[in-house]
């Protein structure tokens, strides 16, 4: 009963809500009215049918979608004289005025042109309601599911290097590694920089699944890698995604939006027969060097027929020898076969869905599985996810959309990363590692660890549509995602490195409740003049529960739970925090082409300090259709100009208003230690963003580009202010002192090279530049922050280290870094995020439907720790970066000092890197600079193997197969340390490269 | 909309409008876990905040256990540098700003117990029934914890900073040390607390010894508080096994756990005196199923032999804050501050020895008897803490004997697992003068980087 009463209090703002609503509805429940019957069929000006269009009678929420054969039916349209929009994806919008005779059917035909700039498509992310393209001031990305040709392994691929501004970083090859997402760089030193995911309209978690780890000891001991919410959606399912990238566009989610937006929008069931789709996927995933030249696996292929590590691997009896698919601990066969820790992944995949429905009844069922193995022994990722969308227009002007998700994630890893427990620590740094010798049937003990990762995940939304007069509708969301955890951690007992035993299970529940309500009040002030007025509130209830048991020391042999163990201990953590605000806004719009938007939203919020009113978020924009223009020559195609300008913020922390001591045990007895020192004026951070931009389409809309000009400053920003520490409270505290600024511009350009009936070829671009810059640190002194340092004048959260000025110089190393030096005594090399980024494709299109794609991305201007490399060389590992220096210092007789060095040949940044004593951890700071080649994509149309199907498509795929870094000696960027989807971290550790993965998937409808 | 539907947007506003406020009401919620600081007047907070402080004490006191006995070759690295390792700079014999880890943990220690102190001296009169500050037997802790951490921080640090302020001499937190011990004392008499009034005791002593080496106290009033506490007294800061961040570091680190080897007694002066004398005090073990370090250690030239220390054998296992036997050193240096008083000097020491089976120390000179007191101070606090101070006060002092007289960096030429002292002599060359001497900078902590960049009243 606690537990509710709990969820009651929590959930009583969107409870009285959604009363309020009911009542609301049950009082203009509509009287029943003369109607008739609107029939017709849509095509493009070719003649050729369009299916799955939305057809709609303004001012009502009657709509239906075309049939594959382009028909509708809108059944009970009030009689009289009425207007018919119609809207597809890439069309121009088509209206035709008509009259509705009472009992009579009409017809209406409508013909669509195409658009690239679409200016008539209904966008939703950052709008009141729903607005049309050529009202909305700020730039939307748009992911549309037919502009994907390569089926996505999983939602982080799907939005790679596919819009400008758009950063997706994988973080690891592990199984179930997340990708760290920034919209415009970062926005925050202190809070979060993902940015809000949004599906149908449900806020989902977005910041990483907690790593799978220990409660206790050292915090490594794990595969380091953090799941991603983002990939519990099946990329099958997604009809389109919306991106808003600052605070310009994302003011009405106020509080917590200054990162940006991300809505996906899942697919729909049409009016018609049962639509069935089939999809079978199988692959590998295989690891592309990533070392040096003389070391290409950094040992973690190191076998060669014929040397003494192919005699280790062979003689053993007990692992049976390369070659040999013997018995072992799970996981190790593969091992085995192969004589190397990586191995040909295999990967399978299987989905299907079901669409279809009536007039007034729509549903889009889907289910699919995969079975993804990881590259590393123990690597494994097995996916089930179900989805029901459904949609019912209960009322001629009611409609309610429900939809339901549910996602089970299994996840195993070995254990990688910095762990001194884990396989690729001990086997990188071969025979000075923690077991002293490189020999793998030492170091395979280190398979025989459990580290699996349970994940459901339930996202349910209902949304209900309301118009009860065609000027007037409202919307009303509520949603719960929930997400269910469990981190089970087994060292077993007879572990190699805990001989007793370790056993950690953790449960943890994530749940965001919100309820969402918009009104829209149309008014028509004149036949040139047009008033939306918007108003609306928001409360999104956020909790996250964690009870981890930890158990040492088993008896003996067997499977154990926690309770085995002769020492055991909990601990639980429960977060929630409330938000909660409301805003209003007004769209004035003349001749249908001058647009402007003024709103605020204003907040409330439970991590603010009770010194702390309701905040407000100010937002404003103008949007020009300059090509509706007389003026606007036709040739010169659609132009739309705008500008935009608002505020968002982020929120403090659940604790950062309050002075709190922390219960600690101390053996059997409790006891209290300092906490947060507290801020009663604690507030969100705000980010103002200013952009300005073109959207163009011409050359007969051969060309595209749509040009943003951004700046995003960050005020009375969140830092943790360090504290004195001879006061006594030692962790920093989140004050808002300080100012950073992010600007850049982006720019996408996409061109139809030839269009011919069976050849095309299309070459797609997009550029994205970001500087940021701290302006002000107000009363805090420079500090560390997401693994770089912020100090005024330099990039936020600057990458720092040691400078060796006479790299290759054969004398002492010159590391006076002066002048430039900043307040750490370190230089300051540069941002951890890009400054510039390139994502291009190139899409030929070829006769009998088959299509051929390339995509690529360039990313220049961030640096990056080599943090596997300061870890190996501080403890004398002979790391692959020194194997020149190795030779010389084994060669040559013991000795130190300069005059030996320079003696011996060795360069200035040798004797820092390569001779331990003289290793500092802050030398290897290199730009991660890189080329990838993310896709080649092949699709086949088959259909003419399955004649009684619509369709079926073959289509081969080829991942991450070919990188090429600039600067950045060996590993890979895009593999980082832990907790890496939430931290601003970059630093490479202990891990693979995300593999190159070859796919071959048929799908398959009828 | 036109005007005479006015009416009717009023209808449909105001539902709306109110849904709108209804999710903006309250936005207030209260988190459980962490507790607010006014909840820790309450009377019956008082032990657990006493307990804290506790703890805080011990997590400094290992890690500076830790390295201070790395820098003074009490241990000698075998490999890792970083979690539970010694870093290449300790193991280069360095002491850097970098260390405000340690800085912190020591802070932390000392504020603790003293706000422990200062809240309860606030609230006691405002509690009804509440005992008398000076008789209040948390009160007593308090001082002694604050004492302690005092000791600790004068102790190990070049030059000491309270509460935000400017830079002060290390005396000036013993010379606090001395009267937190002193307070804690009379509380803890007037509250019946014997153990704490006689730890007390014993820290006062020491830090009075302390401070007699500089001349800001004297050797006889060192002595005198030293006379009275019994040898087989303990006061200990305190370890647990319940999870590894209450352990003892010093074991952590050690074998036996399983995961880290990262110190070793080979090629200390204690690996051959322990072989050649048995003496408990400094004992060490061989374990055949691992004999080197987790890591290759540069300055010897690869894996290290791992000899681990056996003082510490369970992460459980205390660490001696005051014990009845440093009293009777204090008792001999004392004697040794008057001529001719080798002889008294050595009866205190040889109390001890004799209680371990040791041969008995004969008088013959009394620089001769500091040399010996320097030995039995070095094997009494082996791996304490104290270790790093001792040397820097008989240094600062001139005091006869030199720190010579304990020699660090002796090799052996066993084998493998054999147990008897293994020697690397080929792999090393000669013996590095960093290997046997102690650095200028490593004779104290600096203060750390975290107070010298957020404190104003401390320059760069």
């Amino acid at each position: 009963m606690k537990q509710i009463g709990s969820w009651l209090r929590s959930a009583a703002p969107s409870v009285i809500g959604a009363a309020v609503f009911a009542i609301m509805m049950v009082l203009s429940a509509p009287a029943s009215a003369q109607t008739g019957t609107i029939e017709g069929r849509v095509t493009q000006r070719s003649g050729e049918p369009l299916a799955g269009a939305q057809v709609a009678v303004v001012g009502t929420n009657i709509g239906a979608r075309t049939d594959d054969d382009g028909r509708f039916v809108l059944l009970n349209v009030p009689a009289g004289r009425t207007q018919i929009r119609v809207l597809l994806i890439g069309f121009t919008m088509g209206t035709v005025d008509l009259a509705v005779i009472a009992g009579s059917v009409t017809t209406a035909n409508v013909e669509l042109n195409t658009s690239v700039l679409r200016l008539d498509e209904i966008v939703v992310t950052g709008t009141a309601g729903q607005a049309r393209r050529r009202e909305v001031g700020n730039s939307i990305a748009q992911i549309s599911a037919n502009d994907v040709l390569s089926p996505p392994s999983d939602m982080s691929q799907m939005l790679q290097a596919r819009a400008p501004g758009v950063q997706v970083m994988q973080t690891s090859g592990m199984s179930g590694a997340g990708s760290q997402i920034r919209l415009r760089g970062a926005v925050s030193v202190s809070m979060s920089n993902m940015p809000l995911i949004y599906i149908d309209g449900v806020r989902v978690r977005s910041e990483g699944f907690r790593r799978n780890r220990p409660p206790v000891g050292f915090t490594g001991r794990s595969g380091n890698i953090e799941a991603s919410p983002l990939n519990d959606i099946n990329p099958a399912d997604i009809e389109r995604i919306e991106i808003i990238k600052g605070a310009a566009a994302s003011t009405l989610y106020g509080t917590e939006a200054a990162a940006g937006v991300i809505q996906i929008f899942t697919k729909r069931g049409k009016a018609g027969a049962a639509a069935w789709t089939m999809q079978v996927e199988q692959g590998f995933a295989n690891t592309r060097p990533f070392g040096t030249d003389e070391n290409p696996f950094v040992n973690l292929k190191p076998c060669t027929e014929g040397t003494s590590c192919w005699d280790q691997w062979t003689q053993n009896t007990s692992i049976g020898g390369c070659g040999d698919n013997g018995s072992g601990p799970p996981g190790s066969n593969e091992v085995d076969k192969h004589c190397s820790w990586l191995r040909n992944a295999y990967r399978q995949k299987y989905a299907g869905s079901v669409g279809g429905g009536s007039e007034r009844f729509n549903y889009f069922l889907s289910g699919s599985f995969n079975d993804y193995d990881g590259v590393l022994p123990n690597d494994n990722q097995k996916t089930l996810v179900g989805r029901g969308n459904f949609s019912f227009d209960v009322f001629d002007d009611l409609r309610v959309d429900v939809n339901t998700s549910y996602t089970n994630n299994r996840i195993a890893n070995t254990a990688a990363g910095n762990n001194a427990h884990g396989v690729t620590l001990n086997v990188m740094r071969a025979e000075r590692n923690y077991f002293g010798d490189s020999d793998p049937n030492n170091l395979r003990q280190l398979l025989n660890q459990e580290i699996k990762t349970e994940i459901n995940h339930l996202v349910t939304g209902t949304t209900i549509n309301y118009t009860p007069v065609s000027w007037f509708s409202n919307r009303f969301t509520l949603g719960y995602d929930l997400a269910q955890q469990e981190n089970r951690n087994l060292r077993p007992f007879g572990f190699v490195r805990a001989r007793r035993g370790i056993l950690s299970d953790e449960q943890i529940k994530y749940q965001t409740l919100t309820a969402d309500y918009a009104g829209n009040i149309n008014f028509t002030i004149s036949s040139s003049l047009r008033s939306t007025f918007s108003f609306g509130g928001q409360s999104v209830t956020e909790e996250v529960i964690r009870t981890t048991a930890y158990g040492q020391d088993f008896p003996g042999p067997g499977v154990p739970t926690v309770s085995s163990a002769a020492l055991y201990i909990a601990r639980e953590d429960r977060i929630r925090t409330l938000n909660a605000g409301f805003f209003i806004q007004d769209l004035l719009a003349w001749q249908d082409k001058y647009f402007l938007t003024l709103g605020a939203r204003f907040d409330g919020n439970s991590t603010f300090g009770k010194n702390l009113g309701i905040e407000v978020y100010p937002k404003a924009q103008v949007s020009y259709v300059i090509s509706d223009e007389d003026f606007f020559p036709e040739s010169m195609g659609e132009m739309k100009l705008r500008a935009a300008f608002g505020f968002s913020g982020r929120a403090p922390d659940a604790f950062d208003a309050i002075r709190t001591w922390d219960p600690i045990p101390v053996d059997a007895n409790p006891g209290f230690t300092p906490g947060n020192v507290g801020n009663a004026d604690v507030g969100p951070e705000k980010t103002r963003e200013i952009e300005v931009g073109v959207d163009w389409a011409f050359m007969d809309n051969k060309v595209s580009a749509d040009f943003t000009y951004y700046q995003q400053k960050t005020t009375d920003a969140l830092f943790n202010v360090r504290q004195v520490p001879s006061l006594g409270f030692l962790s920093s505290q989140a004050a808002n002192v300080g100012k950073i600024e992010n600007k850049g511009i982006e720019l996408s350009v996409n061109v139809i090279v030839i269009d011919q009936p069976d050849f095309g070829l299309d070459v797609g671009n997009n550029f994205y530049t970001n500087k940021s810059e701290v302006l002000d640190l107000g009363a805090a002194v420079p500090f560390g922050a997401g693994g770089g340092w912020v100090e005024v004048g330099l990039p936020v959260m600057v990458m720092t280290g040691i400078i060796t000025r006479n790299r290759d110089a054969i004398a002492a190393p010159d590391t006076v870094c002066g002048p430039t030096c900043a307040a750490n005594d370190e230089f300051p090399f540069g941002p951890q995020q890009p400054t510039f980024t390139w994502g291009h494709s190139l899409t030929l299109r070829l006769p009998e439907g088959i299509t051929l794609s390339a995509r690529g991305e360039l990313q220049t201007g961030a640096w990056i720790n080599l943090g596997q490399a300061s870890a190996a060389l501080s403890r004398s590992v002979q790391h692959p970066l020194c194997s020149k220096a190795h030779g010389i210092l084994n060669a040559a007789a013991a000795g130190s000092g300069d005059a030996y060095y320079d003696g011996i040949g060795l360069t200035a940044w040798e004797r820092q890197a390569c001779i331990p004593a003289n290793h500092d951890g802050d030398l290897h700071k290199y730009k991660q600079d890189f080329w990838k080649l993310r896709d080649v994509t092949a699709r086949i149309p088959v259909g003419f193997a399955f004649q009684q199907l619509n369709s079926a498509v073959l289509t081969f795929t080829l991942q991450n197969y070919f990188r090429n870094m600039f600067d950045l000696p060996m590993f890979d960027p895009e593999m980082v340390g832990r907790n890496s989807v939430s931290s601003q971290n970059r630093s490479i550790s202990e891990h693979v490269p995300p593999p190159a993965i070859f796919t071959a998937s048929l799908r398959v409808t009828f | 909309m036109k005007f005479q539907t006015m009416q009717h947007t009023a209808r449909y506003l105001a539902p709306a409008m109110a849904l709108v406020i209804a999710a903006g009401c309250d936005t207030s919620v209260t988190n459980p876990g962490p507790v607010q600081d006014e909840f820790l007047d309450s009377l019956n907070a008082h032990q657990a905040v006493v307990t804290g402080a506790s703890r805080n004490l011990s997590d400094a006191l290992d890690r500076i256990a830790y390295w201070g006995g790395a820098l003074t070759y009490e241990i000698n690295p075998a490999g890792s540098t970083g979690s539970f390792g010694i870093p290449s700079s300790v193991q280069a014999g360095r002491l850097e700003l970098d260390f405000s880890a340690d800085w912190k943990r020591v802070q932390l220690a000392r504020w603790a117990a003293e706000n422990a102190g200062e809240r309860f001296a606030r609230v006691l009169p405002d509690i009804a029934g509440a005992p008398a500050f000076a008789s209040y037997g948390p009160a007593a802790e308090a001082a002694l914890l604050a004492g302690y951490a005092n000791r600790l921080f004068g102790e190990n640090f070049c030059q000491v900073v309270f509460d935000g302020g400017g830079p002060e001499a290390f005396s000036v937190a013993l010379i606090r040390a001395e009267a937190a011990f002193t307070q804690a004392a009379s509380i803890a008499s007037a509250a019946g607390e014997t153990d704490v009034a006689t730890a007390a005791q014993a820290g006062r002593a020491s830090v009075l010894a302390d401070l007699a080496s500089y001349g800001l106290a004297s050797w006889t009033d060192a002595a005198a508080a030293a006379t009275g506490i019994a040898n087989t007294f303990v006061h200990t800061a305190n370890y647990s096994d319940q999870d590894q961040s209450q352990g003892n570091y010093i074991m952590i680190a050690s074998p036996g756990l399983g995961t880290y080897r990262a110190h070793t007694t080979w090629g200390t002066f204690y690996e051959d005196y322990f072989r050649t004398t048995g003496d408990t005090r400094v004992a060490w073990v061989v374990d055949p199923a691992q004999p080197f370090g987790d890591a290759g250690v540069s300055k010897f030239g690869g894996n290290v032999t791992l000899l681990p220390q056996d003082k510490y054998n369970d992460p459980e296992d205390p660490i001696n804050l005051s014990s009845g036997w440093e009293m009777r050193l204090i008792q001999a240096e004392a004697a040794l501050q008057t001529a001719g008083g080798a002889a008294a000097a050595v009866g205190f020491m040889n109390q001890r020895r004799a209680d371990l089976g040791l041969t008995a120390l004969t008088v013959t000179t009394d620089a001769q008897a500091y040399t010996d007191l320097k030995l039995e101070r070095a094997l009494e606090l082996w791996l304490e803490g104290r270790r790093l101070f001792d040397i820097r006060r008989w240094e600062a002092n001139n005091i006869s004997g030199g720190i010579s007289d304990v020699r660090d960096g002796i090799y052996g030429t066993g084998t493998a697992g054999s147990g008897a002292a293994i020697g690397n002599e080929t792999a090393v060359g000669v013996l590095d003068t960093q290997l046997t001497t102690l650095a200028t900078n490593a004779r104290c902590w600096l203060i750390g980087r975290s107070e010298v960049e957020t404190n104003t009243g401390v320059s760069r």
